[in-house]
């Protein structure tokens, strides 16, 4: 990449991968993700931490790429959709946001997705009310929200009773 | 049709769920070049409302490494000169020529354009361009009482937007109640997730577009005349777009600004627009101002209807916000006047948002109802019965299908109706409840299109149009509509959308996209189907009256079975079939027919309001919908929630607010223009009638996608009046509007 006279090195691991990449500063994780890496299943919504759309895994933590700088995440384990399933093999919150029609445009889905699987690992309880709570980073304007509920409950309480069998 | 169909109607799981799902579907940021990577570009805007560029300063740019090139109006004729914003073979959302001259006709006009090696290099130089200007007296306020003000006689469908029947003053006079007063619906700003975005790769003289577009060949076609090539040179991809709600209808600018910029630097350009850019780019809902005026008897019969819209378009632009449409033929009443006015502003332009004229006319008009009903002592509903008919008030003729007096019962049974009280009576606990109710309704549009129905030797089934899915399931319908005339499997049926290189489509706007395939799809159908009997007549066989079936890769006919290997002769690998219609409904000049063609629905909220705080939540919503025959049930709910859903923001969150000074968006985020959120929703409870409107098309659907918001904003209104006794004339309504009035 040509570009900027002030170049950093950085090493991270992407969905297992280890990337040793020279970047701009000014680089955002997200901008590193989809531009450098061509990883474009995380998506921009607004650059700003406001919608949702580029949230990833840093470190096992969800985190909205677009406010985090790829120079301190040198280092980092980041984990984006394409680390989670394939079209061919989907994660099981994969099949169930397309059973209860979880999204619309899918635009917003990876970040859903992935707020998602972090959210079912945070401690926010098991009604609905909690997990909407810990949905509403991520917008969605097509207004699938209550079939991302459900699609969440599903796996929850799935991991649930696999627990307690 | 086949009524007990195992295919229509069906809640069939999205066909591009598992790439939607796991990150590998493609929206037009997503791609690359074939070769290469594509350079950055960011959009320079004006800062001023009116005058002129003087000039750039770029010294800023010259040292920054990766910096490639600053285009702008003074590179001379980048791109052909475009006189009307419908140049017949195309509609765009303005009617300049970006680069054309160094006028500015509002802020955020795109003056420039910086292209870089990478994004931070292009956001950084685009940041570090000095613009002078010469500024110009900008007429901004919607009151400048120097403002221009234009009656126009058309919307773009070709309906009248100024229309009068009978005598309104004399059905005032017999009038024994009459409601007249001022709504007034905010700017609002579509915010799909996906900021429009385009990439260009020029090969020689021919052109491929990645786009965020809901219409591919009108977006080939704007390219194609302001780029100066032969339209069969330009390609415009968009298999996956990520929302639009209008801002990606008609075509804008920023498109062939990438598009010329590309050429001129001869490598690929990725423009991806900004969510500040979003607000001022591709449109937005203009500001309305509504006088409604209601009068009826003492049983509640209509005797004048007034409904008078002042709005607003920029100088570049010519939406109108049809506010009034609605009120034209919705309710019976012989004297009627219906009146829409424009002043002409420095603002950016207006565009169709997710049912334009519709939404922010049934506010007013349902709200005027709610509050006549008041008046007259009488039920909302009751009155709405009262004066429904099923004659459209416009022309005289009847619907196709009309079953909105069934939409009004089954809404009024699902949300307990019967539970709703005198206005500011119902109190639980700390909470004011209140329920509320308005009609909705949009017009059934249609328009021509051509599909490809092709067969290969696996006995995979393909069908090939020029329309795209925004979202609303298009490619799971399109599947559904094929299995169903071949008696096979929707997972036998591969859908090609998304590119303007298939048989030629309409744009995904004013809900048409289903009705108009499905006519197309029939026809395809048909064609392919003859050819195939024709074909196996050939081999020797002899096919019966049965319906051709092809599943299992076979096709079969009654007791004959042949392997689609056996039916497709192995040098051609496939057997295609073009079909389509080139007929138009809905649109003033489309084909003559003595109906009428409109989708009905009614909707009830429940609002619970605090009574300290005034925080007003909405914990249901029933919505009853009249929208034809249902193709998928499953995506077609998840379009109704949306509605819905984009109905509470309207009624209780969305404005975006512009400084009268200085002609500038205020809150141009997601961070101060808000939308429902997740825990905004609660229950939706949707119904659909599902009764077939063959006289519409061979599937008998209408289209569903702007319904679902018509009427929500009116129903919560109402029930927040009903809650709390305070009437807000105005959206959104926030805990302000109620706090020093709510009732103790």
């Amino acid at each position: 990449m040509a570009a900027s006279a002030h170049q950093l090195r950085i090493d991270l691991t992407v969905n297992g991968t280890v990337h040793g990449i020279d970047i701009d500063p000014r680089t955002t994780l997200l901008d590193l993700l989809r531009e450098t890496l061509d990883l474009t299943g995380t998506k921009k919504g607004c650059n700003h931490g406001q919608c949702g759309a580029c949230t990833v895994h840093v470190n096992g933590k969800r985190v909205l790429a677009c406010l985090t700088l790829a120079a301190l995440c040198d280092g980092a384990d980041v984990r984006t959709i394409e680390g989670v399933g394939t079209p061919e093999k989907l994660h099981p919150l994969q099949d169930a946001f397309i059973a209860h029609d979880g999204f619309q445009c899918g635009y917003c889905t990876s970040g859903q997705i992935m707020s998602a699987l972090a959210a079912l690992e945070e401690p926010w309880g098991p009604d609905d009310a909690a997990i909407k709570e810990a949905m509403s980073g991520n917008i969605c304007r097509c207004g699938a929200y209550p079939n991302i509920v459900a699609a969440v409950q599903e796996v929850r309480k799935s991991a649930e009773g696999g627990r307690n069998a | 049709m086949n009524v007990n169909s195992t295919v229509i109607g069906k809640p069939i799981s999205r066909v591009d769920g598992r790439l939607k799902t796991t990150g590998a579907a493609r929206y037009a940021a997503d791609h690359r070049p074939v070769e290469g990577r594509p350079l950055h570009a960011v959009l320079v805007k004006s800062s001023i409302a009116s005058g002129r560029i003087t000039g750039f300063d770029l010294s800023a740019l010259q040292s920054m490494s990766g910096f490639v090139r600053f285009v702008s109006h003074l590179d001379g004729a980048l791109i052909r000169t475009i006189k009307n914003p419908v140049d017949g073979a195309f509609a765009a959302g303005e009617e300049y020529t970006p680069f054309e001259n160094d006028r500015v006709h509002f802020v955020g006009q795109h003056i420039g354009l910086v292209v870089a090696q990478t994004l931070e290099v292009a956001e950084a130089a685009a940041k570090a361009v000095v613009v002078d200007y010469e500024t110009s007296a900008a007429r901004i306020e919607f009151a400048d009482p120097t403002a221009e003000v234009r009656q126009p006689d058309l919307y773009n469908t070709g309906e009248e937007l100024q229309v009068s029947r009978g005598h309104v003053e004399a059905g005032l006079v017999e009038a024994v109640e009459i409601v007249k007063a001022t709504y007034t619906t905010p700017i609002e700003h579509h915010n799909p997730i996906e900021p429009s975005a385009t990439l260009a790769v020029w090969d020689g003289d021919h052109l491929t577009i990645y786009d965020a577009t809901q219409g591919s060949v009108n977006d080939k076609n704007y390219v194609a005349f302001g780029m100066s090539v032969d339209p069969k040179n330009v390609r415009v991809l968009n298999p996956f777009i990520g929302g639009g709600f209008g801002c990606k209808g008609f075509t804008w600018p920023h498109t062939l600004i990438a598009a010329a910029a590309a050429r001129a630097v001869e490598q690929p350009v990725l423009l991806v627009l900004s969510r500040k850019d979003m607000y001022t780019s591709c449109g937005h809902r203009p500001y309305t101002e509504q006088e409604v005026t209601l009068a009826a008897d003492a049983d509640g019969v209509l005797t004048a209807t007034r409904h008078r819209t002042q709005s607003y378009r920029s100088l570049v632009g010519d939406h109108v916000e049809p506010c009034g449409m609605t009120t034209a033929m919705l309710y019976q009443c012989d004297n009627l006047e219906v009146t829409h006015s424009v002043r002409v502003l420095n603002r950016p332009s207006g565009t169709p948002l997710r049912s334009p004229g519709e939404a922010p006319g049934t506010f007013a008009l349902e709200s005027a109802m709610d509050e006549l009903a008041e008046k007259l002592g009488m039920d909302p509903v009751d009155l709405r019965r009262r004066n429904h008919t099923d004659i459209d008030q416009r022309n005289g003729r009847k619907w196709s299908s009309k079953h909105l007096l069934e939409c009004y019962d089954r809404g009024a049974e699902k949300i307990g109706w019967g539970r709703r009280k005198a206005p500011g009576q119902w109190r639980d606990g700390n909470d004011l409840v209140g329920l509320g109710m308005a009609t909705a309704c949009y017009p059934g549009y249609r328009m021509p299109t051509q599909t490809r129905l092709t067969l290969d030797r696996d006995g995979t089934l393909h069908v090939g149009v020029a329309v795209q899915d925004i979202g609303t399931g298009l490619y799971t319908v399109l599947a559904q509509m094929v299995a169903e005339r071949f008696g096979t499997s929707p997972e036998n049926v591969r859908v090609l959308i998304g590119d303007s290189d298939l048989p030629p489509g309409p744009l995904a706007g004013g809900s048409m996209t289903t009705a108009s395939v499905a006519a197309a799809v029939d026809d395809g159908c048909r064609a392919l189907s003859e050819k195939l009997r024709a074909r196996l007549v050939d081999m020797g066989h002899t096919p019966g009256n049965e319906p051709l079936v092809i599943d299992g890769g076979a096709l079969r006919s009654g007791p004959l079975s042949v392997p689609a290997a056996e039916v497709i002769p192995t040098d051609v690998h496939e057997i295609v079939a073009e079909g389509g219609s080139d007929d138009t409904y809905g649109f003033t000049g489309g084909v003559e027919t003595d109906k009428s063609f409109y989708s009905f629905g009614a909707i009830f909220a429940e609002v619970r309001i605090d009574r300290d705080f005034g925080i007003i939540r909405v914990p249901k919503m029933t919505g009853v919908f009249d929208v034809g025959r249902v193709i998928n049930a499953k995506t077609a709910r998840s379009q109704m929630l949306g509605g819905m859903t984009f109905g509470i923001g309207m009624a209780l969150m969305e404005e975006t607010f512009i400084d009268d000074k200085t002609g500038r968006f205020v809150n141009p985020s997601l961070g101060e223009y808000y939308v429902p959120v997740n825990a905004d929703v609660n229950e939706f409870d949707v119904e659909m009638l599902d009764i077939p409107d063959y006289d519409f098309n061979p599937f008998g659907a209408r289209g569903l996608g702007e319904i679902s918001n018509v009427g929500a904003s009116a129903a919560i209104a109402n029930a927040v009046y009903n809650a709390t006794g305070i009437r807000v004339r105005h959206l959104p309504i926030r805990l302000d509007d109620l706090l020093e009035d709510l009732p103790r």
